[in-house]
C-alpha cells in the first residue's frame, strides 16, 4: 500500500510513457508476465480465433449492454463448447492441454500490448457513463428497439439439412475497423467462423457487419462453397483473401435442421449474442415476461408486498398493496385473501408474543404455504405450493430470496416500492417462482402448454436437500491446486490493477474486499468472509448463475451490480450498541462483479469509498477490473487448476462412494463380517470395552495394512472418554489394541477445524507411491507427519504433477469395515457457509431411490437440530422461559434405518434386502457443523470419526 | 407450554367453549372472534385456512360437519399433532352429545350447556399434548380425587401416556384367568362390549371391544378416569364411529381400588343390577384383582427383567391401536419402594438418568417427533390405501436419537413398534441389540397376550 501511494505521488505529473515503464517493472516481478514477454518476442502470426475475439472484443460488446444505472448482465454462451458438452460430458485432458498454447497468447495480449487500448477504452467508458448519468435514457430506449424480435420468417425452414445459395456484395476496399487481429472473414463477410472437422461453421456475426445486415445467414450454418469453389477449413482464408475487387459472392450454405438452440438464435438474431435458453433467461430481463406471468398464474404461487399501517375501512380495493406478482392483485391468489394474513399477522402476537412465520391454506384441493417476512411496518407474503416444497423447505427458499433482495436493494422496502424497477423485480421474482415450480428446467419452459404438461406429470421437482441449505458447495481440490487458487485470488486482491497504467487518478476506484472462484457450479476457493460468501452465493443461486455455471459453458460473462452486503446492517447494529467500536466500515458503496469464462466464474466484491475513490451516480463496470478478473481466470486455467477440478469432478476419487448394486455384489462374493455378534459379545462384558477389534476382519489384507480404530466411548459428560487406537493388524489378525491417553478436545469436533490447517502437512501429495503406504490415508497421516511436500513451484510442471497425483491418490474410505459402504454424505459448515457433498453419485438404478430418502430424512433431521441450535444460542435466563420442547434441546445425533429391496437378478428368485442408515450429527465446538451420512448397515460407524475424515478431505 | 382449544359455531360464529391448559390467560372473546373471522373470510374466498406457525406456536383451524369450527393453538406442537387433537376433541363432543345435535344446532345456548359434560374429556386430551411440561395441578385435579384414599401419589398412576388415537393397555400374566370372568360378566350384561381397566388402562377386553375404533376405546377409558369419584356410574354415550346417532349406556363399576369394569349396554340392566352382577362375577377374584394393581406404574410384570440401561419403553401395536408405556422399567417394584419412602423413584435411578416424569416426556416427544413421522407414516395413513403396501415397505425400520442426557431408539417389526429410552452412556450400536432383545421379550411371550 505504501509503495503504491509513493508511486502515485511520483508519477502524478510524470509523462505517461514513464509511468508505463514503471508499471511494467512492477508487474515483471511476477512470473506470469516474464513469461508473457518471452512469448511476445516470439509471437508473430495471426492469433485471431474464436476465443480471441471473446477476450479481445468483448469489452466493447458488453459495454453496450450496460444499463442506465450502471448495472450489467452480459452472458454470451459458447456454441462450440455447448456442442462438446452434449457430445460427451467428460472433458479430455489432452484436448485442453493442446489448447493452451493458443490460449496463452490471448491472455498475454492485454497484460502488455493492450495497455494503451485499455486506457482508451477506459476513457471511453467514462465518457459513456457521463453521457448516461446526464439523465438521458437514450441507451435504454435504443436497447428496447433492438429487442423487438424479428418476424419469424424462418418458420418455413426445412426440417432436413438443406443447402441454399446466399448472395453477398462484398467490397474488400471498404474495411470495417475491426482491428488488426480480425480475420479476413470477419472483415470481409462480417462472419465469425470456426472450424469443425474441416467444415466452416458460422458462430457469430460482426455487429453491423455485412452478413448481419443482410440477415440471410444463421448461426450454425456451414459454408460449403464460395462462387462454386468448395470451401474447407484449410482453404477458407485463402479463398477469401483472393477476393480483391468488389464483387458478388454466392455462398452455398448448409443449414442445420432447426434445433432448440437454433430457435433461440432466431430470436436472438437482432441482439447478435449467442445465448442458450438459460443464459437468455438470466440476462434478458423482461424476455417472455408476459408468457411467464401467464404461466405462473396457472400455479398457486404469488408474491405480495403490503403495508401494515394506514389502512382505512373504505379505501380502494388494492389499498396497501405495494407490489404484486404474478398478475394484477385480483388474479393473484394472495390478492383476495391478503386481509386474512394481515389480520393474522397483527392478531397472533397478542396471543403468543411471536409473529407468524408461515400459514398453510387449501386452494382448489392443493395445499399452499404462505411465508411471512416482515420489514419495518411492511409485510412480504410469498405463496408456494406444498407439492413442490414442504413448509420447512419453503421457508428456507423464501429466506434466500429475501437475502438476495436485501443484498441487491438494501431493504425490501426499497426493493418493492421503487416504481421504475419493476421489470427487474418481476424478472427476479418470476425466476424464483419458476425455479420452485420447475427446478432445473425452469429456463426451458416459456409457454403455457408445455408448462401445464410439466406440472401435471408427477415430475420430481422436490428441491434437493443440498441445494436448499444456505451454503456453497465446495469442491475440495488437492493441496497444490488450493494454494494456486489462493495465490491467484490474493494477487487479484492485491489490486495492482489500478496503478499499473493509472496516470490520472491517484486513488483506486475500488478496493477488492474478497473474491471467490466457482467451477461448474462448485466453489473452488473463497476469500470472502462468511457473511459475504452467503450473500454472494444467494445472489448466484437466485440469478441462476450457479446452474448456468454448472451445465453450460459461456464464452463470456460479465455481471456488475451495486450491492448492499449484509455485514453492513450488522455493523450498524453493533455501532449503535457501543459507539467505541474499534473498526467501523467506511461510508462507501459496494459492487459485485462476476466474470465468467467457459464453466468458470470469478465473483469479486468491490468497495468504493474508504481508502478508494468515492463514487457518485451509477458507475458502470470498470474495464480494468473486469479484465483483471478475466485474466485471473485465464491464469487459473492456464496453470491447469480448472482441468484438475474437472478431472476431480469426473473421477470423484475421494471419499469414495458406493452403490447398492456393488454392495450387493460384494456381499454375495465375500464373507460378511458379523458385527452384530461381535457387539453382543462385548456388550455382555461391559460397554466400556473397546470395539475396535470388531472392525478388524480376518480377511486377506496384507500385514502392512493398518487400521486406526479411534473410538470414543459415548459418555454423558464427555470427560472420561478415551481414544482407542487400533494398531497394526498382523497376518493372523491378532489385533493389538493400545489405549492412548485421552485428549478429548483434540479428537472431537474441535479437531475438525484444526485439521484444515494442519491436515495438509499430514497427507502429502508427492509421489509416495512406495509400497509402505498402500491402502490407508490414515497410515499416511501417521508416518508422514511433518513431511511437508516440497513440490516444485514451476507452473508448467504443476499441471502435470497434479494430474499425476490425481491418478496416484488413494481413495479415502469414510467408513469403518472392510468394504466401502457410503452412499452419500453432506457436511454442512454453517459458520463458513460451505458444504461438502459428493459432486455426483454413482451411476446406478437404486441410488436415486436411496437418495430421495436420504434427502427427505436429512431435511427432517436438520429441522430437528434447529431446536438444539436455537436453544444453545439462548441465554440461560431466557432458556427457562422459552417455549422449546425441553426434550429436544440436547439432541446431537439422529439416525433412521431404511430398507431397500434390490431388484432380483436373473436366476435369483428372492429379492435381497439391503438396509441403510441415514444419520445426522450435530457438532458445536468450535463452530456449529452438521454432518449427514447415508451408508449401508453392515458395520457400525462412529459419526464423530466419520465427520473428522470428511473434514479432512478439504485439506486436499 | 400452553394449549388452547376453541369451539365456535360455523353459522353464527358463536363461541361454544374455550379450554386452556398451561400458563397464560384464557383467550378473550375478541381474539376468539378474530381467529374465527379469519377462517370465515378465507372460506368466503374459496380458500381454506389450515394452519399458521410462529417460531414457537402453531394454530390449526378445522371445520367439522359443516357446523362447528375448532381452533387449536399450542406451543411446541406440530401441525399434524394438533390436527389429531382437534379430531379427538370433536369425537369427544360427539361421544357425549351425538352427531345430530352437532349437525343441527338449534339452540346454541342450550347446546353450549350440553357441551359442558365433555370439558373434562377435552381437558384430558389436551393434557396429552405435551405430557410433563403442562402443569398438572389444575389440569388433573378432578382425577386425583378418585383413588386418593389409597395412594397419595395416584396422579402418578393416572398420568397415562395419553397418545391420541391409541388405547393404553398393560401387560400381565393374569389375563387368561380374568378373561373368563369378563366373558361371564358381559353375558350377564347382555352386551358384547366389556373391558377390565386397571388405573385407566385396559387389561382384558372382549373381542367386540377390541374391534372398536382405537379412538373410541381411548375416549371411553378416559371418560372413566375423568369422571367424578364414585364407585359406579351410568353414562349415556354415542360411539363416534360405530353408532354416532344411537346412544348406548356406559356402565362403569369399581371392583377394587384401581380396578374397574366397563360395559356398553342397551336399556337393561339398570345400574344397581349391573353393580350386583359385577359383585357376583368378580367377587371370588377380588384378591387376584388387588394384586394386579401392583403392576400399575410399571405396566408390565415384575418378573420380566429388562437390561439395566433401559429406562423406559413404549410398545405400540399399530394394527390394534394399543400401546404399553413404562417409564420406570428398571425401578424397584412399587410395593418394595413404597414401604421405605413415599416417593423414591428418583433414588433408584441410575446416575444422570432423567426423572420419571421427564422420561415420560422424552418418550412421548420421541414418539411424536421421530417415530410417528417416520415409522408410522405408512400405517397411520388409512385413507391412502392405494399406496399402503409400497409406503410400508419404504418407511423406515429403525430410528434413534442421541441427546446429551439420554438416548432413544425406535424399532418396527411387523405391526409392532417399540421405542426404548436408554441412559446416555449406552453405546449407540448396542441400542439396536437391546431393543431387539426387549421387543422379543415383550411380544413373543404367549402368556403376556400382546
Amino acid at each position: 500500500m505504501h509503495s503504491n501511494r509513493e508511486n502515485i505521488v511520483v508519477s502524478k505529473h510524470s509523462v505517461v510513457s514513464e509511468h508505463y515503464s514503471d508499471g511494467s517493472d512492477i508487474s515483471s516481478d511476477n512470473e506470469l508476465c516474464s513469461q508473457v514477454e518471452s512469448w511476445e518476442s516470439s509471437h508473430s502470426s495471426s492469433c485471431s480465433s474464436c476465443s480471441d475475439s471473446a477476450s479481445g472484443d468483448e469489452s466493447v460488446v458488453w459495454e453496450n449492454e450496460i444499463r442506465y444505472d450502471g448495472r450489467l448482465t452480459y452472458i454470451e454462451s459458447d456454441p462450440s463448447q455447448q456442442k462438446r458438452n452434449t457430445d460427451s460430458n467428460s472433458v479430455h485432458i489432452s484436448s485442453i492441454t493442446d489448447g493452451f498454447p493458443s490460449k496463452a497468447p490471448s491472455s498475454k495480449l492485454w497484460t502488455n500490448g493492450g495497455k494503451l487500448v485499455r486506457l482508451i477504452r477506459r476513457r471511453e467508458s467514462k465518457r459513456h457513463y457521463n453521457n448516461i448519468s446526464k439523465g438521458s435514457n437514450s441507451q435504454d430506449g435504443w436497447k428496447q428497439k433492438k429487442k423487438i424480435t424479428s418476424p419469424q420468417e424462418v418458420a418455413s425452414t426445412p426440417q432436413e439439412q438443406s443447402s441454399h445459395l446466399v448472395e453477398l456484395h462484398v467490397d474488400p476496399w471498404v474495411k470495417p475497423n475491426l482491428g488488426r487481429r480480425a480475420t479476413v472473414s470477419e472483415t470481409l463477410l462480417g462472419l465469425v467462423t470456426t472450424n469443425e472437422e474441416s467444415a466452416v461453421i458460422i458462430t457469430d456475426f460482426v455487429p453491423e457487419g455485412l452478413a448481419a445486415q443482410q440477415n440471410l445467414l444463421k448461426l450454425g450454418d456451414r459454408i460449403c462453397s464460395i462462387n462454386g469453389r468448395d470451401v474447407t477449413a484449410q482453404n477458407f482464408n485463402t479463398v477469401l483473401e483472393a477476393i480483391n475487387v468488389p464483387c458478388k459472392l454466392s455462398l452455398s450454405v448448409l443449414s442445420k435442421p432447426k434445433t432448440s438452440i437454433e430457435k433461440t438464435n432466431i430470436d436472438k438474431k437482432t441482439v447478435k449474442i449467442y445465448q442458450t435458453p438459460l443464459a437468455e433467461r438470466i440476462s434478458k430481463e423482461g424476455i417472455y415476461s408476459a408468457e411467464i406471468e401467464k404461466m405462473l398464474l396457472l400455479s398457486p404461487v404469488g408474491v405480495l408486498y403490503l403495508q401494515l399501517d394506514g389502512l382505512t375501512e373504505g379505501g380502494p380495493e388494492d389499498q396497501g398493496v405495494l407490489y404484486c406478482y404474478p398478475g394484477s392483485f385480483k388474479s393473484n391468489i394472495l390478492g383476495s385473501v391478503r386481509g386474512a394474513f394481515l389480520t393474522l399477522f397483527q392478531l397472533i402476537p397478542d396471543i403468543t408474543h411471536s409473529t407468524p412465520k408461515s400459514s398453510s391454506i387449501l386452494v382448489n384441493g392443493e395445499v399452499v404455504h404462505i411465508i411471512y417476512v416482515q420489514e419495518g411496518r411492511e409485510l412480504l407474503l410469498i405463496a408456494v405450493p406444498n407439492n413442490r416444497c414442504s413448509i420447512h423447505e419453503a421457508e428456507k427458499q423464501c429466506h434466500e430470496l429475501v437475502k438476495f433482495l436485501q443484498f441487491t436493494h438494501q431493504t425490501l422496502s426499497r426493493c418493492f416500492s421503487s416504481q421504475d424497477d419493476h421489470t427487474t423485480l418481476n424478472h427476479t421474482i418470476s425466476t424464483f417462482l419458476s425455479r420452485i415450480l420447475l427446478a432445473d428446467k425452469w429456463a426451458d419452459i416459456s409457454d403455457c402448454t408445455t408448462f401445464r404438461n410439466m406440472t401435471t406429470e408427477t415430475y420430481n421437482t422436490r428441491p434437493q436437500f443440498e441445494l436448499i441449505l444456505q451454503a456453497a458447495h465446495v469442491l475440495p481440490l488437492p493441496r497444490e491446486a488450493q494454494v494456486q487458487i489462493d495465490d491467484a485470488l490474493s494477487e487479484l486482491e492485491s489490486n495492482d490493477i489500478g496503478d499499473s497504467c493509472e496516470d490520472l487518478d491517484f486513488q483506486r476506484l475500488f478496493t477488492i474486499l474478497g473474491c471467490c472462484v466457482y467451477h461448474k457450479g462448485y466453489l473452488l476457493g473463497s476469500h470472502l468472509t462468511h457473511l459475504d460468501l452467503l450473500d454472494v452465493h444467494a445472489f448466484c443461486r437466485q440469478q441462476g448463475l450457479v446452474q448456468l455455471n454448472q451445465f453450460e459453458s459461456v464464452r463470456s460473462l460479465v455481471i456488475w451490480r451495486e450491492v448492499y452486503p449484509s455485514f453492513l446492517s450488522k455493523e450498524q447494529l453493533l455501532a449503535r450498541s457501543d459507539t467505541l467500536s474499534a473498526y467501523t466500515n467506511p461510508e462507501g458503496r459496494w459492487f459485485l462483479m462476476i466474470v465468467g469464462q467457459k464453466q468458470d466464474m470469478l465473483v469479486t466484491l468491490l468497495e468504493a469509498g474508504g481508502c478508494s475513490l468515492n463514487v457518485d451516480g451509477h458507475p458502470p463496470p470498470d474495464v480494468l477490473y473486469v479484465e483483471a478478473a478475466q485474466d485471473t481466470l485465464q491464469h487459473l486455467r492456464k496453470i491447469g487448476v480448472f482441468n484438475i477440478a474437472s478431472e476431480w469432478l469426473e473421477t470423484q476419487l475421494r471419499p469414495q462412494l458406493t452403490s447398492p448394486e456393488t454392495v450387493a455384489a460384494s456381499r454375495s462374493s465375500s464373507r460378511k463380517v458379523n458385527n452384530l455378534l461381535g457387539l453382543r459379545m462385548h456388550h455382555e462384558h461391559a460397554w466400556q470395552n473397546n470395539f475396535s477389534s470388531i472392525i478388524n476382519s480376518p480377511s486377506t489384507r496384507k500385514s502392512t495394512d493398518s487400521l486406526v480404530a479411534g473410538r470414543r466411548r459415548q459418555s454423558p459428560d464427555h470427560s472420561s472418554s478415551g481414544i482407542l487406537h487400533g494398531g497394526e493388524t498382523s497376518e493372523d489378525s491378532a489385533s493389538l489394541v493400545a489405549s492412548l491417553p485421552s485428549d478429548d478436545p483434540v479428537f472431537s469436533s474441535g479437531r475438525l477445524r484444526a485439521d484444515r490447517d494442519h491436515g495438509g502437512t499430514h497427507i502429502s501429495h508427492s509421489d509416495h507411491d512406495g509400497s509402505e503406504d498402500s491402502d490407508s490415508d490414515w497410515d499416511a497421516s501417521d508416518t508422514h507427519t511433518g513431511q511437508r511436500n516440497t513440490s516444485t513451484t514451476d507452473l508448467s510442471d504443476l499441471h502435470n504433477s497434479l494430474l499425476k497425483n490425481v491418478e496416484g491418490t488413494v481413495p479415502l474410505k469414510l467408513t469403518m469395515g472392510v468394504e466401502n459402504i457410503v452412499f452419500h454424505y453432506v457436511h454442512l459448515d454453517t459458520s463458513e457457509g460451505v458444504l461438502l457433498s459428493p459432486v455426483k453419485s454413482c451411476k446406478s438404478l437404486g441410488i436415486s431411490d436411496i437418495l430421495s430418502k436420504f434427502r427427505h430424512s436429512a431435511m427432517h433431521i436438520h429441522t430437528l437440530f434447529q431446536n438444539t441450535i436455537s436453544f444453545k444460542k439462548l441465554k440461560s435466563a431466557e432458556a427457562s422461559h422459552s417455549l422449546i420442547n425441553k426434550s429436544l434441546v440436547a439432541i446431537k445425533e439422529f439416525g433412521v434405518l431404511f430398507e431397500y429391496s434390490l431388484p432380483a437378478r436373473g436366476n435369483e428368485k428372492s429379492t435381497s434386502q439391503l438396509t441403510y442408515w441415514v444419520v445426522g450429527r450435530l457438532f458445536f465446538m468450535p463452530s456449529p457443523k452438521e454432518v449427514y451420512v447415508c451408508y449401508e448397515d453392515s458395520a457400525p460407524q462412529n459419526l464423530i470419526e466419520l465427520a473428522f475424515r470428511l473434514a479432512l478431505t478439504t485439506t486436499g | 407450554m400452553t394449549v388452547h382449544v376453541l369451539c365456535i359455531t360455523s353459522a353464527g360464529g358463536l363461541p361454544l367453549f374455550t379450554r386452556k391448559k398451561g400458563e397464560g390467560d384464557v383467550l378473550p372473546f375478541s381474539l376468539v372472534a378474530s381467529l374465527n373471522g379469519v377462517h370465515m373470510f378465507c372460506k368466503s374466498q374459496d380458500v381454506l385456512l389450515k394452519s399458521t406457525k410462529t417460531s414457537d406456536t402453531t394454530f390449526v383451524w378445522e371445520e367439522f360437519e359443516g357446523s362447528i369450527i375448532l381452533v387449536a393453538a399450542a406451543s411446541c406442537c406440530d401441525e399434524a399433532a394438533l390436527q389429531k387433537l382437534l379430531n379427538a376433541v370433536f369425537n369427544a363432543m360427539l361421544l357425549m352429545v351425538g352427531v345430530d345435535e352437532i349437525r343441527n344446532i338449534r339452540n346454541p345456548d342450550r347446546f353450549k350447556r350440553e357441551l359442558r359434560v365433555c370439558y373434562p374429556l377435552v381437558d384430558k386430551l389436551m393434557d396429552g399434548m405435551d405430557g410433563s411440561t403442562v402443569s398438572n395441578t389444575a389440569g388433573s385435579a378432578h382425577a386425583t380425587g378418585k383413588n386418593s384414599n389409597n395412594f397419595s401419589d395416584s396422579t402418578e398412576y393416572l398420568c397415562c401416556g395419553n397418545l391420541i388415537g391409541l388405547s393404553e393397555t398393560l401387560l400381565s400374566y393374569e389375563s387368561n384367568d380374568l378373561m373368563a370372568c369378563l366373558d361371564a360378566y358381559a353375558e350377564c350384561l347382555n352386551s358384547q362390549f366389556a373391558c377390565l381397566l386397571v388405573y385407566g388402562r385396559e387389561l382384558v377386553s372382549t373381542p367386540a371391544w377390541t374391534d372398536l375404533h382405537p379412538l373410541e376405546r381411548q375416549l371411553l377409558t378416559l371418560l372413566t378416569v375423568v369422571s367424578s369419584p364414585s364407585t359406579s356410574s351410568d353414562t349415556p354415550i354415542f360411539l363416534p364411529f360405530k353408532s354416532p346417532s344411537i346412544p348406548f349406556r356406559l356402565i362403569w363399576v369399581l371392583l377394587v381400588p384401581g380396578v374397574s369394569i366397563l360395559g356398553l349396554c342397551g336399556p337393561t340392566p339398570t345400574l344397581s343390577e349391573a353393580e350386583h352382577l359385577a359383585l357376583q362375577c368378580w367377587g371370588p377374584s377380588a384378591d387376584h384383582l388387588r394384586s394386579i394393581t401392583q403392576i400399575a406404574p410399571r405396566n408390565f410384570p415384575h418378573s420380566i427383567q429388562l437390561d439395566s440401561n433401559v429406562l423406559g419403553f413404549l410398545l405400540i401395536n399399530t394394527e390394534v391401536g394399543k400401546y404399553v408405556l413404562s417409564y420406570i422399567a428398571n425401578d424397584k417394584p412399587v410395593w418394595q419402594s413404597r414401604e421405605r419412602t413415599e416417593s423414591n423413584t428418583e433414588h433408584s435411578n441410575p446416575v444422570n438418568a432423567p426423572s420419571s416424569r421427564h422420561r415420560l416426556h422424552v418418550l412421548r416427544t420421541f414418539y411424536h417427533q421421530a417415530v410417528e413421522s417416520l415409522l408410522l407414516t405408512a400405517d397411520s395413513s388409512n385413507n391412502k390405501k392405494e399406496k399402503g403396501d409400497t409406503a410400508r415397505e419404504s418407511s423406515p425400520l429403525e430410528t434413534y436419537w442421541c441427546s446429551e442426557y439420554h438416548k432413544c431408539h425406535g424399532i418396527r417389526r411387523g405391526t409392532n413398534v417399540l421405542c426404548v429410552l436408554y441412559v446416555s452412556s449406552v453405546p449407540t450400536h448396542t441400542m439396536r441389540l437391546l431393543s431387539q432383545q426387549t421387543l422379543k421379550i415383550l411380544t413373543t411371550d404367549k402368556q403376556l397376550h400382546w
